[in-house]
């Protein structure tokens, strides 16, 4: 049974379920111009965040690679990038390196002489692209556009097994209609992906899986401090929470491990190393170019991320989770067409309680200090 | 005995703002404090991405810097939003009350509806912003200031003209009986070892030296060199020759005092005088750490232009050079380029700032409060786990 | 009043800072402090110019501290810059006790 969904498809044939214009902030300085310019447009949205400036390294290039890949994100019609002018993540730089299949544009505060002048330059700009994208309608189109990112959070073993049939049958389902899925590894499942090594699409992938079953991926960066380091201990409890989301994908092939905000090279089934930090988590996902996120929850989550629209689907086995913040509800008996009916009504512009109440964070993560 | 006006608190610290704000522990509930926020207009919402999933070192440098910026005595109440049972929200609230702070933590867990959220945190807020609008300044020693010393988007004038001019300023605060804060541990290395002869005895230049060599440690691991790699091709051809001029050219912010303790992070000093906090050169986090560490005000100069502030302490921006006034003086207070322009000396536009300062503790509003610019974020010691 | 062209960041420095660029056999205005040499040199904005005679290595002096070492003698009027100065070694970088204020 082939589904659809109705969304918007952009020139390089990628399809938005929103069509927003971002402004994109490449560092902390230029936050509040970028917010002041978002919200002159309806379909205005900030990306504003923390980093941008005094990084080195693998750090400055995660920055960078996240704000690339928002950017790239099918929900994004076009995109604004401010930045202050003296930081090491300089707009010109990265005006360069984004997409060139969407409009784009970028300067400094320094370059126009202040907030006020970036103010008024910036609203021009968005209102250009405001106005250019009122025509655009959303089409009916198959559900292999679809790019879903699925995150569990804060579940127990009781949580994930009483779901397994359910969600492992809808991540089935999406995969044999050719769509995406990006499942967020907790750290924990990243521990025991030894053994679904044989689940791996190439032997790239499976030493990809062994390697994170083995070695230390979180990092302090404080060499004169060695017991932080030591602190991240996996008990059996630890490890049967892994295996209990690992359940989620026995039997399907993995194809591809991705690092923060790195972006699928094809469809199917890819797994996430994620930090535990649900807008960094999600932050990852926008980045890595998911039109639609999943947050698989035994509780409300109070925050959603940008551009992209963040389904909470709640386990409730005690029937007593508020639903105000909850959009679906499964149990073990909810059918895998069930959710994925959800889930594509949501895909075609139905709001989700966190769109509602416009709760919306972004945060891009960290893999070296400042300086 | 010179004074300024100031709040009186309860824990016998005084500020200079009587803000009411809302802060959120964990990442995940910055958008709901940003929203009461909006619920209440003059509520100054502080808001910051982490607080969770943090290796133990850096969760306490989180803990410790959210809970200086709550207790400041800028502050004159603070409502926390927190989730779960492992958060740090009812531990702030509960050690900050003994100090009397006015302090209320909303700790959310999986049965709270979000309207009650916001119903609860309005009521509170309203009621704490219409008390704080009832306090009266009085009249408030010297010695009770604290002024934190931050540089950002530098230029080639920054180490002749504005720097050594917060230097002058500095010195007379700490000649007043008062305390100076410098920070940013990147920009000493190059001229630790004049920092370090400064100290008032040998611990605290061994604690100086140490953050400076951990510091440089860190970098040497990005594969980075700072010792070759400075002064730049750029700053050499704006002037600067050696890497200890560079260098001294930042510290020169905090004057000629003795050094009297090394602090870490947000830590508060235990000492009047001139001091310095281990801070990143990232402006945001500098800043954050200065306020939570105390400092009521923060000295901030600039030579390309920088807008930011602070949710919790006005922000003086001092500009290097005349262009940067007349281009963007709608984000800079003070304008040190008369220096540059030779009308004015070091020693004038020093006692400028210093006059400032005394007129911002007052209530004059700085440019970065003017605009709103209340940007704040916590240097992560580590990667979320 | 002539306005200052250069300035001399603490008493003790044997160099001083142009605030504007200077033409060799331009006269150095320090109001405060009198008026001083002529610059020998061609001096950009921002660059440093010999007020004192300075031998191979001494220390350049600017704030009241050793901010590097001459190469090579420096007569007063002098450009001082990356041809006529060196950074401080390791071992010259040196914290002693008797060092303590």
């Amino acid at each position: 049974m082939s589904k659809t969904f109705k969304g918007y498809v952009r020139s390089d044939s990628t399809v938005g379920t929103r069509n927003y214009i971002g402004v994109v902030s490449t560092v902390v300085c230029s936050s509040v111009v970028t917010r002041d310019i978002a919200k002159t447009i309806p379909e205005g949205i900030p990306v504003v965040h923390a980093n941008g400036c005094a990084q080195l390294g693998d750090d400055f290039k995660l920055t960078k690679n996240t704000l690339k890949g928002v950017v790239a994100n099918p929900n994004l019609y076009a995109s604004l990038l401010v930045g202050l002018g003296c930081e090491t993540n300089q707009v010109s730089i990265l005006l360069d390196e984004t997409v060139e299949s969407k409009p784009k544009e970028g300067f400094s505060i320094q370059q126009m002489a202040g907030g006020t002048n970036t103010l008024y330059e910036g609203s021009k700009i968005v209102k250009e692209w405001s106005s250019s994208i009122q025509h655009l309608e959303r089409t009916e189109i198959p559900i292999k556009h679809l790019k879903v990112g699925i995150l569990p959070i804060d579940l127990t073993i009781e949580d994930y097994q009483s779901v397994t049939n359910t969600i492992s049958s809808v991540i089935q389902n999406l995969i044999k209609q050719d769509a995406t899925v990006v499942l967020g590894m907790t750290d924990k499942m990243e521990k025991v992906l030894d053994q679904i090594q044989n689940q791996a699409s190439n032997s790239n992938v499976k030493e990809q899986m062994i390697s994170l079953s083995t070695n230390h991926t979180r990092h302090t960066w404080d060499k004169m401090n060695p017991k932080e380091s030591e602190f991240l201990q996996y008990n059996a409890s630890d490890l049967a929470l892994g295996e209990a989301e690992l359940a989620f994908i026995k039997g399907t092939q993995v194809q591809s491990i991705l690092k923060y905000a790195e972006i699928p090279g094809e469809s199917g089934l890819h797994l996430a190393v994620m930090p535990n930090n649900v807008i960094e988590g999600a932050s990852n996902l926008v980045a890595s170019g998911c039109n639609l996120i999943i947050f698989l929850t035994n509780r409300p989550v109070f925050t959603g991320t940008i551009a992209v629209p963040c389904m909470t689907v709640g386990i409730d086995q005690n029937a007593g989770l508020n639903s105000d913040m909850i959009d679906y509800v499964i149990s073990s008996a909810t059918t895998p067409d069930e959710v994925v009916n959800e889930l594509t009504d949501i895909a075609s512009g139905k709001l989700t309680k966190l769109e509602t109440y416009k709760l919306e964070e972004f945060a891009i993560s960290h893999i070296g200090t400042t300086f | 005995m010179k004074t300024f006006k100031g709040y009186k608190r309860a824990n016998g610290t005084f500020g200079v703002r009587n803000h009411v704000i809302v802060i959120n522990t964990v990442g995940e509930l910055a958008g709901v404090a940003n929203k009461l926020a909006d619920l209440v207009p003059g509520v100054v919402p502080v808001i910051q991405q982490g607080g969770t999933s943090q290796f133990p070192e850096d969760a306490m440098q989180t803990i410790r810097t959210i809970k200086g910026t709550v207790g400041h005595p800028n502050v004159y109440a603070a409502l926390i939003l927190g989730m779960g049972e492992d958060d740090f929200a009812e531990q702030i609230a509960v050690e900050l009350r003994e100090e009397q702070c006015k302090v209320e933590a909303i700790v959310i867990n999986k049965n709270t509806s979000i309207d009650k959220i916001f119903t609860d945190g309005k009521a509170w807020l309203n009621q704490s912003y219409e008390d704080s609008l009832k306090v009266e300044r009085v009249d408030v020693p010297i010695t009770e200031l604290t002024i934190g010393l931050e540089c950002g988007g530098s230029d080639a004038w920054s180490g002749i003209t504005a720097n050594p001019a917060i230097g002058v300023c500095s010195d007379l605060i700490v000649d007043d009986g008062a305390t100076s804060i410098l920070a940013e541990t990147t920009e000493a290395i190059g001229a630790e070892h004049i920092l370090a002869r400064r100290a008032v005895n040998e611990q605290v230049a061994k604690d100086f030296l140490t953050i400076v060599k951990n510091y440089e440690n860190r970098i040497l691991d990005t594969g980075e060199d700072i010792r070759s790699a400075n002064p730049t091709p750029g700053n050499m051809a704006g002037g600067l020759t050696t890497l200890e001029e560079k260098s001294l050219g930042c510290i020169k912010k905090g004057g000629y005092a003795p050094l009297q303790q090394v602090l870490k992070y947000a830590e508060k000093p235990d000492t009047k005088g001139f001091v310095f906090m281990d801070t990143p050169g990232y402006d945001v986090e500098s800043v954050a750490g200065l306020a939570a560490g105390g400092s009521q005000i923060v000295l901030f100069s600039t030579g390309k232009g920088s807008p930011t502030g602070s949710p919790i302490v006005p922000v003086i921006k001092v500009g290097t050079n005349p262009k940067l006034y007349e281009i963007m003086s709608e984000h800079i207070d003070v304008n040190a380029g008369t220096i540059v322009e030779g009308k004015k000396t070091l020693q004038d536009v020093g006692e400028e700032i210093y006059n400032l300062v005394m007129e911002v503790a007052d209530g004059e509003k700085t440019k970065a409060e003017q605009h709103r610019n209340q940007e704040f974020a916590i240097w992560r010691l580590a990667q979320s786990i | 009043m002539k306005v200052n062209n250069a300035i001399k960041l603490h008493p003790s420095d044997n160099v001083v800072v142009a605030l504007t660029t200077l033409d060799p056999g331009e006269q150095i205005v320090i109001e405060e402090i009198g008026l001083l040499q002529k610059v020998t040199e061609k001096i950009p904005y921002g660059h440093k110019v010999c007020v004192e005679v300075i031998r191979q290595d001494e220390k350049i002096l600017k704030y009241g501290e050793c901010m590097g070492i001459a190469t090579n003698d420096i007569q007063v009027g002098q450009h001082v810059h990356v041809h006529n100065v060196r950074g401080l070694k390791e071992s010259e970088r040196v914290v002693s006790v008797a060092d303590y204020a």
